[in-house]
């Protein structure tokens, strides 16, 4: 568990400066909702927008609780946020270090490709499970403040299907950029499937044919149960927990397995 | 290729830009695989017990980068988390050995101090292997020497080095053994000493009068081993290859006013294995 240490120390400075912007992000967010709350005209801007919009933008009631924090945070904010981090971090781990030639040195020490692999997803883990705290705080500290009064436990059960679901993301990213070496390819390929991800998934729900395609969207199985109103969603946090699995097992298998570039 | 490498021996591995040098030092760690073969270090399979390998070797990369922004401390604790506790006074020896401040970013640091984190992160951990590549590129005449003497001092408690160089000059310093590689495949490995007993010698001989030119060119063109005999400004230069004592016997019969034969080096005996140990011109292809 050393390198997952080391790590995390490395970029400790960094990872703390994440937190504090997304702890402000959110605070800000939180903040906003009684000026929001109190002008239910709001509501008609989202309400005049097309369906397809609606769905994009997570939903048209501004001013209740679940509406409002579906739509402005985890719809499409608090995701992008951790993704951000989340896809450079797990796509740099190792094909970054193969990149700049720091590999070798890494790789010869007596410590296995396989265990490299998966100390460098736990530390990406380690860093979005901090990331997601980051947000959630200032979301259960403010809860009563702001009149949300939502039981921690569906604040909580958002917060952490959002942020497996960025994990199984990144750690995607990891395996494609490992497996290749190429860090770009591994970004690119990930951030262009979530973005096609969050589009058939928000106009699946008026566009017909794409309805089929849903079960493929990865937000599907973040949102599906509306956590803000329902809690764990079981089912949800079983799948995104093996996609997270999948990925750090198949990023392994092809990194153990190929030549490394000097 | 087969290399057999004995405990506290120095085997340096010669050969041009792209011969394999690097390839075969990445392979020893499990960084490539090979086609086909198999690689054991110690008695561990390269591929299956890489783990064991690696817990007794220290390497250096032929292209060496650390992060700029660690510093030296950094670097080892980066670098060499995986070696259990590295022992601190001897990392701190080895810095002031190689008049290396380990406090400062390695950004801030020239090629041949950045040369040295190297050598340290190489050096620090009682490794029973090394695989140094290129190690000594960026490192000053003195520090090279320093080098040299870490090296004796570590194969003298039983470590041993395998070190690629394409200065012939350090390899025959430093190393007992040569192995030397030509795309990909080994060409010789021998004891440096026997390499350097059959390599070629340069000599240059000037006679008293020049009317002697032509009759003592002559008499070294005669003779076995001796090759790409020309006049040369008054004097005649040849190449010997292995044993002088003909030579000798020869140019003694003849009134000399100087005779100069140059010390016989490893890039004399690479070009040899290179070329064939006669090529008739004296020159390089």
């Amino acid at each position: 568990m050393r390198l997952l240490g080391s790590e995390l120390r490395l970029r400790l400075v960094s990872l703390i400066v994440w937190a504090i912007s997304i702890a402000a992000l959110v605070l800000l967010i939180v903040a906003f909702y009684p000026s929001v709350r109190d002008n239910p005209s709001l509501n008609d801007i989202y309400g005049n927008l097309t369906p397809s919009m609606q769905a994009l933008l997570g939903g048209s009631n501004l001013t209740s609780p679940v509406g409002y924090l579906n739509t402005q945070l985890f719809a499409f904010v608090l995701p992008v946020a951790l993704l951000v981090f989340g896809l450079g971090r797990g796509a740099a781990s190792l094909a970054g270090e193969e990149e700049e030639h720091t590999l070798d040195l890494l790789l010869a020490q007596p410590v296995s490709r396989g265990s490299a692999y998966l100390q460098k997803s736990g530390a990406v883990a380690v860093a979005l499970a901090l990331l997601a705290c980051a947000g959630w705080l200032p979301l259960v500290a403010l809860n009563g403040a702001v009149q949300f009064d939502l039981p921690v436990a569906n604040l909580t059960a958002a917060s952490v299907q959002t942020g497996l679901m960025c994990l199984g993301l990144s750690l995607a990213a990891q395996a494609i950029a490992a497996w290749t070496g190429r860090r770009a390819f591994g970004l690119a390929t990930v951030a262009g499937y979530t973005v096609l991800s969050y589009v058939i998934y928000g106009l699946s729900s008026t566009v017909d044919w794409l309805a089929h395609l849903r079960p493929l969207t990865i937000w599907r199985w973040s949102q599906l149960n509306d956590p803000l109103t329902t809690g764990f969603g079981w089912q949800e946090l079983l799948l995104l927990g093996l996609v997270c699995v999948v990925c750090a097992a198949a990023g392994t298998l092809l990194f153990t397995r190929r030549d490394l570039r000097a | 290729m087969d290399l057999r490498v004995e405990p506290g021996q120095v085997l340096g591995l010669v050969g041009a830009n792209g011969a394999g040098k690097t390839t075969f030092m990445r392979t020893l760690l499990d960084f490539i695989r090979p086609t086909s073969g198999s690689v054991s270090v110690f008695g561990h399979d390269s591929r299956r017990e890489s783990v064991a390998v690696r817990q007794v070797t220290s390497y250096l990369p032929g292209e060496l980068v650390i992060p700029g922004r660690l510093t030296g401390w950094d670097a080892l604790g980066r670098f060499a988390f995986a070696r259990g506790g590295l022992d601190r006074v001897r990392v701190k020896s080895l810095a002031e050995r190689l008049d290396l401040d380990l406090s400062r970013r390695v950004g801030d640091l020239s090629k041949g101090n950045k040369q040295k984190v190297g050598v340290v992160l190489a050096f620090a951990p009682r490794s029973s292997l090394l695989v140094l590549d290129e190690p000594t590129s960026g490192l000053d005449p003195l520090l090279q020497r320093e080098f040299a003497a870490l090296v004796a001092e570590w194969t003298g408690e039983g470590a041993t080095v395998l070190l690629s160089s394409h200065v012939m000059a350090e390899v025959e310093q430093i190393a007992q053994r040569v192995a030397l590689l030509r795309e990909g495949r080994l060409q010789v490995v021998d004891d440096i000493a026997t390499i350097t007993a059959n390599a070629r010698r340069r000599g240059r001989a000037t006679p008293r009068s020049p009317a002697d030119l032509p009759g003592l060119a002559a008499a070294l063109a005669g003779l076995p081993g001796v090759s790409a005999v020309e006049p040369d400004d008054g004097a005649v230069r040849f190449a010997c290859a292995g044993d002088m004592d003909a030579v000798v016997k020869v140019l003694a019969a003849w009134p000399l006013r100087a005779l100069d034969v140059a010390h016989a080096d490893l890039e004399d005996a690479f070009f040899s294995a290179y070329d064939g140990p006669s090529a008739p011109d004296g020159t390089h292809a």
